[in-house]
C-alpha cells in the first residue's frame, strides 16, 4: 500500500480580535497539531461532533482553508499552502462532495453544465480512472462525450444533461455531486457528509456507489462523518476528534472494538442499536461512561484556558494510537 | 399496582381512518390515506418512514395545523375523547400547547429568536393561564426538570446563545410547559450530534415516565425507534403498512418496506457486502392509488399481476401485537444476490 497524502502537524487557528488596536489577543484552534496518513484507495474517517474540526481538515486538504502551520504532503510534494498547489496542479487529483447537494449545485445551470466545470477548467483525460493523467483535451467535443460517461458511471439516463438540479431527488443530486467530483480524475476525494441529508434507503444507493466507484478506480476518500454506523461500514482507518485534536486514531477495528478513550467510547455509546432487548442495558451504561467522562476530565485531558485538550498520542499497537497522557499506563 | 396498570393503558389518542388531501393546482391530492392508530397514556408510539411518507401530516391533523382552505381531513381523531376535527381554529388554541405540545426538528427555527430563554417558556405557560403568579418558579423548575442546571443564566439568555442541545432541551421545556397529555415529537434529535441525541432520547424517555405522557414518536431513523418505542407504525406513502409492538416488528419483521429499510442500515453490514438499496422512488401525490400496495412498484422482481392486486383496507392479523397491509409479506423473499448495479 501506497501513502496518497501525508499530512503532519497540521494547525489551523484563526485569529480572536480585540482591544483598541483590534489586534490578535486569542486563537481558537479549529485544528490543533493532528498528523495522519491517507493511503492510495483507501477510505479515511474523520468522526466528531460538530464544532471538532474536522470540516477544516477537509478544506485544508483541497485548498479552501489556509493552514497556520504544519505540512500536506500529496505523494511526497508539499501542497500546505494554496500556491504551492497550483503549482503541481493538485486541484485536479482532489475533489470534494459536500453535504448538501441542494446548495452545491448551482440551481440555474443543466446538470450537463455542472460536471462539465472541472473539465473545462483541467481538460478531458484519455479515459476514466483516478489520476490517470496524459494528455488532457479541451475540445467541447470531447467535454460533452465524457460528461454523458460520467451521467452513465453515475447512473443516469443521457437526458439529464439538459435539466436542472430541482428536478432530481436527493440521492440522484448527490450522486450528480460525485460524477462532478469524478469528471477531472481524482486521486482523492474529501467526502463531507455525503449522506446526512438523504433518507436510508437513498444513503444505501450513494454509499454503494461510492464504494463501486472505489473498486473501480482506486480512489481514495477522506469520509467525514459524525454518524459511526456509516464511518464502520465505509472506513479502513478512522480517526476521532475532538475539539481541534485527534483522541484516538487507528483501524476501523481498532476503534470499535478495542476503544480506549472515553471520549471514543462515549460516541460508540451513544450510537443507537437495532437490538431492542439490550436498550436498558444500554442505557445504564450510557449514563456509566457520561459519568467517567464528565467526573474524570482531567485524566484524559490537559486543561487549556476553558477548552479540553486531548494529550498527545501515544502508540498502542501497530496501528492503534490513543491520548492519554503517558500512553495510560 | 392494578390501578397503575389500568392507568398504563388508558386511551388518549385515538386516530381512526385518518385522510388528509391537499390542494395541488385546484385539485386535492391524497397525502394521508385511512391511518388507523391509537396511542395509550404513558406509551412511546413511533411513525417511521422516508421523507414524503405522511408523518408530519397526520402530526400537523393532531395540532390543527393544516391550512384549512387548502387541505382536506377527513375521519376522526380523538384526544381523551374530545374530537379534533372540524374544530375551529380558536376550539383547538384550548388543545394546543395544553393537553398536546410539540417538540419540533429544528428548534433554531422555532424559538423566537429576540425573546429571553425564560420569556419564552413563561409565555408558553401565561397565554394558557393568565392567573398564573408563580410563573418565574415554574420557568426555573421547568428548566431544571429538562436538565439545565444552570436555569438562572440560561432564561436570561437569547436563543442564538445556547448550543443545539440546549435548545432542544428549552423546547422540551416549552412543550411541557402546561403538563400535556400527549407530547408530538417531530424528528427530536435529527439535528443533534450523537451524544447529544443519546440525551435528548433519554430525557424524553424520562419524562414520559415521570409524567406518564403519551408520546407520538415521528423519526426516520430506526436505531431512535429501537431505543425509544414502545410500538412502532411503519408508513410508506401516506399508509401505514404495518403495526407492532417495537420487539415483534424489529425481530420479526413482515412487510417488505420494513424489511427493506433494515436491509439498507449499514450498522450490521459486512463492509465487503454491498446495502441493499430501495430502487425507484416513492411516487407523486398525484400518483398513488391508495388501493394498491404502493411499496411493491420498488420490487423489480414481483410480477405485474402482484403489485397491482387490490389490497384490503384492513390490516392482516400477524399477531395480537402485529399487524401488515397486504399478503405479499406471507411469500415475500429478497432476490439474492442483491443486485444493486443497475439500479437508478
Amino acid at each position: 500500500m501506497s501513502k496518497l497524502v501525508r499530512i503532519e502537524n497540521l494547525k489551523v487557528y484563526y485569529p480572536v480580535r480585540s482591544g483598541f488596536f483590534n489586534r490578535i489577543t486569542d486563537n481558537i484552534k479549529a485544528v490543533d497539531d493532528v498528523s495522519f496518513t491517507i493511503e492510495a484507495g483507501q477510505t479515511y474517517g474523520l468522526v466528531g461532533e460538530s464544532g471538532s474540526g474536522k470540516t477544516t481538515i477537509g478544506k485544508s486538504l483541497v485548498g479552501l482553508e489556509n493552514p497556520t502551520s504544519g505540512k500536506i504532503l500529496f505523494e511526497g510534494q508539499e501542497v500546505t499552502q494554496i500556491k504551492q498547489k497550483k503549482a503541481i496542479n493538485y486541484n485536479k487529483d482532489v475533489q470534494m462532495v459536500f453535504q448538501d447537494s441542494q446548495s452545491s449545485l448551482n440551481p440555474r445551470k443543466t446538470i450537463g453544465e455542472i460536471i462539465a466545470e472541472p473539465l473545462k477548467s483541467f481538460g478531458v483525460p484519455n479515459k476514466i480512472g483516478a489520476g490517470y493523467g496524459g494528455e488532457r483535451s479541451f475540445e467541447q467535443s470531447k467535454v460533452d462525450e465524457r460528461v454523458l460517461e460520467l451521467l452513465d458511471i453515475v447512473g443516469l439516463p443521457a437526458r439529464t444533461i439538459s435539466q436542472y438540479p430541482f428536478q432530481f431527488s436527493g440521492g440522484q443530486r448527490q450522486r450528480i455531486g460525485v460524477a462532478r467530483a469524478l469528471a477531472t480524475n481524482p486521486r482523492l476525494i474529501v467526502a463531507d457528509e455525503p449522506v446526512s441529508a438523504l433518507d436510508l434507503s437513498v444513503q444505501a444507493q450513494v454509499l454503494n456507489f461510492m464504494k463501486k466507484i472505489q473498486r473501480d478506480y482506486a480512489i481514495s476518500f477522506l469520509f467525514i462523518s459524525h454518524d459511526l454506523g456509516v464511518v464502520k461500514y465505509m472506513t479502513n482507518n478512522i480517526a476521532i476528534m475532538h475539539n481541534g485534536r485527534f483522541v484516538e486514531l487507528g483501524t476501523t477495528e481498532d476503534i470499535f472494538n478495542d476503544a480506549s478513550h472515553i471520549y471514543t467510547k462515549r460516541l460508540l455509546s451513544a450510537i443507537p442499536s437495532l437490538d431492542v432487548s439490550q436498550r436498558e442495558a444500554k442505557r445504564v451504561y450510557r449514563k456509566k461512561v457520561e459519568a467517567e467522562f464528565t467526573q474524570h476530565q482531567d485524566t484524559y485531558y490537559q486543561q487549556d484556558g476553558k477548552r479540553l485538550r486531548a494529550y498527545d498520542l501515544q502508540q498502542v499497537t501497530k496501528t492503534h494510537f490513543v491520548a492519554l497522557e503517558n500512553g495510560g499506563v | 399496582m392494578k390501578n397503575e396498570v389500568q392507568r398504563m393503558k388508558e386511551k388518549l389518542l385515538d386516530a381512526k381512518d385518518v385522510s388528509v388531501a391537499f390542494k395541488i393546482a385546484g385539485e386535492y391530492q391524497t397525502a394521508l390515506h385511512k391511518v388507523n392508530l391509537s396511542i395509550n397514556r404513558g406509551e412511546v408510539l413511533a411513525l417511521v418512514g422516508e421523507s414524503g411518507s405522511g408523518k408530519s401530516t397526520f402530526a400537523m391533523s393532531v395540532m390543527g395545523l393544516h391550512n384549512p382552505e387548502q387541505t382536506q381531513v377527513t375521519g376522526s381523531i380523538k384526544l381523551n375523547d374530545n374530537e379534533l376535527i372540524g374544530l375551529t381554529e380558536r376550539q383547538f388554541d384550548k388543545y394546543r400547547g395544553v393537553s398536546v405540545g410539540m417538540i419540533f426538528q429544528d428548534p433554531l427555527s422555532s424559538l423566537n429568536p429576540l425573546m429571553k430563554i425564560g420569556d419564552q417558556i413563561a409565555e408558553a405557560i401565561t397565554v394558557h393561564d393568565k392567573q398564573s403568579k408563580e410563573v418565574k418558579n415554574r420557568v426555573q423548575q421547568l428548566l431544571l426538570d429538562v436538565g439545565i442546571v444552570d436555569a438562572k443564566r440560561v432564561s436570561q439568555q437569547y436563543p442564538h446563545e445556547l448550543s443545539g442541545g440546549m435548545r432542544q432541551r428549552v423546547m422540551i421545556a416549552i412543550a411541557l410547559a402546561n403538563e400535556p397529555d400527549l407530547i408530538i415529537a417531530d424528528e427530536p434529535t435529527t439535528a443533534l450530534d450523537a451524544t447529544i441525541q443519546a440525551q435528548i432520547l433519554d430525557l424524553i424517555k424520562e419524562i414520559q415516565l415521570k409524567k406518564n405522557a403519551g408520546i407520538l414518536l415521528i423519526t426516520h431513523d430506526l436505531g431512535v425507534v429501537a431505543e425509544m418505542a414502545d410500538s412502532v407504525n411503519v408508513m410508506y406513502a401516506g399508509q401505514i403498512v404495518e403495526q407492532a409492538s417495537v420487539e415483534e416488528l424489529f425481530n420479526n419483521p413482515k412487510h417488505p418496506y420494513t424489511r427493506s429499510l433494515l436491509r439498507a442500515d449499514p450498522s450490521d453490514v459486512n463492509p465487503g457486502e454491498d446495502l441493499y438499496a430501495i430502487p425507484g422512488t416513492v411516487p407523486a401525490l398525484n400518483d398513488m392509488d391508495h388501493s394498491k400496495d404502493l411499496f411493491l412498484q420498488r420490487v423489480p422482481w414481483l410480477n405485474d399481476e402482484v403489485v397491482n392486486a387490490p389490497v384490503s383496507e384492513e390490516l392482516q392479523k400477524v399477531n395480537a401485537q402485529h399487524y401488515v397491509r397486504g399478503n405479499v409479506w406471507k411469500t415475500f423473499e429478497f432476490e439474492e444476490p442483491v443486485n444493486n448495479e443497475e439500479q437508478v
